[in-house]
């Protein structure tokens, strides 16, 4: 009779114990296996949600750290704050420390070429790009506007200030530069080729102003490939009593009140026009999703509207128009922000690609290393990460308490199998004092042990399942319920503009809502979970099992016996 | 040649800086085909004795030897599965299992070679010792003392050994089951040239032994030897 024939005699002559252990395992088991299937289940829907989403970022001043360095620094030179309701209080010079210390703060974290090409150059980034933006007026071109054809966009008509302007008005137009002509938005599929062709290393190198326009843009401006138009940059001189900054209007304090003195004040006037042409190389066709937010607040059918008119070309040629701009603002009109500004406007917008989310984070470390933490790594994935967030939270919950059942079955079967074992200490006793070696006592233990906790981890497998299925649906079902109700709450109010709104604007977002998680989220039994639960399981079991096996050990079959 | 020699034995509990000793310089030797009778008063030793002997128990000083071999060097667990039998004045069976399953579970532990009809060979054994096959087929706490003490005795032939050491075996039986048991080890003795040592304060028991040794305060006082 080997040992495992006498496990299966005890197990089947001693039923009430035997129960009682397949119920405390089931039960066990039951929450083990219930919250380590929405633990993976929600690992799977993350997967399968983002299958497909390649990870992309891009980097942006954190002014909120900057910022904070700079009041603090204001207050320790003694700057202090300024006393807007001192009529001799000095705002040229405020302002001036201000630029200062600023400049001072941002020191070798400002983002430059050779930085972004170092990042680059990282091992966990796949793709990198950078653009020059530039922005162009036109008295005669006009860009495309859905609204006015109410093209399944939110159809509101006018909204934010995208209608198109009267005739002789000027409209205003986006170029993007890219180093190369594969750029990450034609990689990426956010805009297609229809037509023509991009341009080349030779025009990137050159500085052509060679570019690639939309269909829309096209249609609406009669342009083909080979076509070629103009755009404008209008050179204009405030008079005298204003002070030029930053591109809004200081006005001196003078009597009366501010509106009446703003309305008496005289518009600019027109120095000089300056002509860009471009060539039409290739045509494409944005892809992008039609929205449906009623909410004005949330709209952003202007980003879509950009998007359908933004003007693809070389950074070196955007670069050349800049200086071009510079130069020519510079001798026309000395006084005027940019002139004053002392260098050609060039915002560089990076783009990085990674293989996986895993390149993202390493990237995002290298970052937080190279800049001290003044600059932000915006990524696709953030807007993701909020709506999944109630998810991992209920993850995390799932997390906690596959701990605590762990915990809690390691602590009360070992107690429930060592209490079995004292009432059979006699039993063991007699096997001792027959010679049996104690390897297959422990054996004969670990069998009975075990044959009931495996048929206890296979009825709790499916049940827990079950449960833990019905469970998680309704507390998904009653987040998305708040999240709605928190929607609904704020919809006269303004968004919550998340850092991540220049991916969005860019075309990057991710369109994933809780409501598509949810559809998502299920909880099956897959291979994996079942062969982690049985390991785990059963590894959980023989760890319960040690300390009553050290009890088996320590029995002296005399004290036992006689 | 002796079967069991005991050499100049010690055994002592330590209380405090003083010991008490339980036997004290304890030779003897015992043979096969006698029936040994290890009697005294409560107390006295003896049941420390048998334990020492069936190495459940291991002496302060002095060594126990199997033909000639200190049981230690044999391996204690070793020497309690191939060598001796034991039983217990309360029997000690595994309580769910039926008569015939406890005989095997000790057949299944010995290494001992066993005959190759074994289940046939546990049904006679038991029929031997007075236990019929229905009876066989009961859990053992369904049936008598006497019979538990019967399937205790037959659990212990069932490993072929030759040394069958027995504590207090009627302790919990009348006198006429008593008898009974007693002639089984005479038997067992005599029949089958085994070494029986009892351990009893039964005065029948002793008057039936061939050699009976009174342990007094730790030391054997006298003995009845009544052949050899």
């Amino acid at each position: 009779m080997s040992f495992f024939k006498r496990a299966i005699i005890s197990i089947m002559r001693r039923p009430g114990k035997t129960v009682i252990l397949l119920v405390l395992v089931f039960i066990l088991g039951n929450v083990i296996a219930g919250s380590f299937s929405i633990e993976q289940s929600v690992k799977n829907t993350e997967a399968a949600v983002l299958k497909g989403v390649v990870p992309v970022a891009t980097l942006q001043e954190n002014y909120m750290k900057i910022n904070e360095e700079l009041d603090r620094l204001l207050v320790e030179r003694g700057h202090g704050e300024p006393n807007w309701e001192d009529p001799d209080f000095d705002y040229q010079a405020y302002y001036d420390i201000r630029d200062e210390l600023y400049r001072e703060i941002q020191g070798d974290s400002v983002l430059n070429v050779e930085k972004i090409e170092e990042l680059g150059a990282l091992p966990s980034v796949d793709f990198y790009d950078y653009s020059i933006m530039a922005s162009l007026n036109s008295e005669v071109l006009r860009k495309y506007y859905p609204d006015n054809e109410d093209s399944g966009s939110s159809g509101m008509g006018v909204r934010m200030g995208m209608s198109a302007p009267e005739e002789g008005e000027r409209d205003w137009f986006t170029m993007r530069g890219s180093q190369t002509g594969d750029f990450l938005d034609l990689k990426m599929g956010l805009i297609e080729l229809v037509d023509g062709r991009t341009f080349d290393d030779d025009e990137a190198a050159r500085g052509d102003n060679v570019v690639l326009i939309s269909e829309q843009f096209a249609a609406q401006n009669n342009l083909q490939v080979g076509s070629t138009f103009i755009l404008n940059h209008f050179i204009e001189v405030w008079p005298d009593a204003g002070v030029a900054r930053g591109g809004g209007i200081v006005v001196e304090r003078v009597e009366g009140t501010f509106a009446d003195d703003f309305n008496d004040f005289p518009g600019p006037e027109l120095a000089e026009t300056l002509d860009f042409e471009f060539t039409v190389l290739g045509i494409y066709e944005p892809n992008i999703q039609p929205t449906s937010n009623d909410n004005p607040w949330e709209d952003t059918s202007y980003l879509e509207t950009e998007r359908r008119n933004m003007i693809y070309m070389p950074n070196s040629a955007i670069k050349e128009i800049q200086k071009f701009i510079f130069e020519e603002e510079s001798e026309n009109n000395p006084e005027g922000w940019l002139a004053q500004s002392g260098e050609p406007q060039e915002y560089i917008t990076p783009m990085f690609a990674f293989r996986d989310e895993a390149g993202l984070n390493e990237f995002a470390d290298n970052v937080e290393a190279m800049f001290g933490g003044y600059q932000w790594v915006i990524d696709n994935e953030l807007d993701f990460d909020n709506i999944v967030a109630p998810l991992r939270n209920m993850s995390g919950l799932a997390n906690i308490i596959l701990y605590v059942g762990v915990g809690a079955s390691l602590i009360i079967l070992s107690l429930l199998i060592t209490l079995f074992l004292r009432d059979r200490r006699t039993e063991i006793g007699i096997y001792l004092a027959l010679g049996e070696r104690k390897g297959r006592v422990v054996g004969q233990i670990l069998a009975e042990v075990m044959t009931v906790a495996i048929l206890g981890i296979t009825l709790s497998l499916f049940s827990g399942n079950l449960i833990s299925a019905a469970l998680s649906n309704s507390m998904i079902d009653n987040q998305v319920m708040e999240l709605q109700q928190k929607q609904n709450s704020r919809r006269n109010a303004p968004p919550d503009w998340g850092s991540d709104n220049q991916l969005k604007a860019m075309g990057y977002g991710t369109e994933v809502t809780l409501e598509d998680m949810a559809e998502n989220y299920k909880v099956v039994l897959d291979g994996n979970i079942i062969i982690i639960f049985y390991v785990g399981g059963i590894i959980t079991i023989l760890l319960s099992t040690l300390i009553p096996i050290l009890y088996i050990l320590r029995l002296n079959p005399r004290k036992i016996l006689m | 040649m002796a079967l069991i020699d005991v050499n100049q034995i010690n055994y002592f509990y330590q209380d405090g800086d003083t010991k008490r000793y339980i036997l004290n310089n304890i030779s003897y030797s015992f043979e096969r085909g006698r029936f040994y009778t290890i009697f005294g008063e409560s107390g006295s030793g003896k049941t420390t004795f048998l334990a020492l002997l069936s190495a459940l128990d291991q002496p302060k000083a002095g060594s126990v030897s199997y033909e000639g071999n200190d049981i230690k060097k044999i391996g204690l667990d070793k020497y309690r599965r191939n060598k001796i039998s034991i039983i217990f004045q309360q029997y000690n069976l595994v309580p769910y299992m039926t008569a015939a399953e406890n005989v095997r579970v000790a057949m299944s532990i010995t290494d001992n070679k066993l005959p190759d009809n074994l289940n046939e060979v546990v049904y006679n054994l038991l029929d031997y010792i007075g236990i019929t096959r229905e009876r066989a087929d009961r859990t053992v706490n369904k049936l008598s003392g006497g019979e538990q003490q019967r399937v205790a005795i037959a659990r212990a032939l069932a490993t072929n050994v030759d040394v069958i050491l027995a504590d207090e075996p009627t302790g919990n039986l009348d006198d006429e089951m008593e008898i009974e048991i007693v002639q089984i080890f005479k038997k067992l003795a005599h029949e089958h040239n085994k070494c029986v040592i009892v351990v009893s304060h039964s005065s029948q028991i002793a008057d039936e032994a061939d050699e009976v040794i009174k342990l007094r305060k730790g030391n054997f006082e006298s003995y009845k030897n009544t052949s050899s």
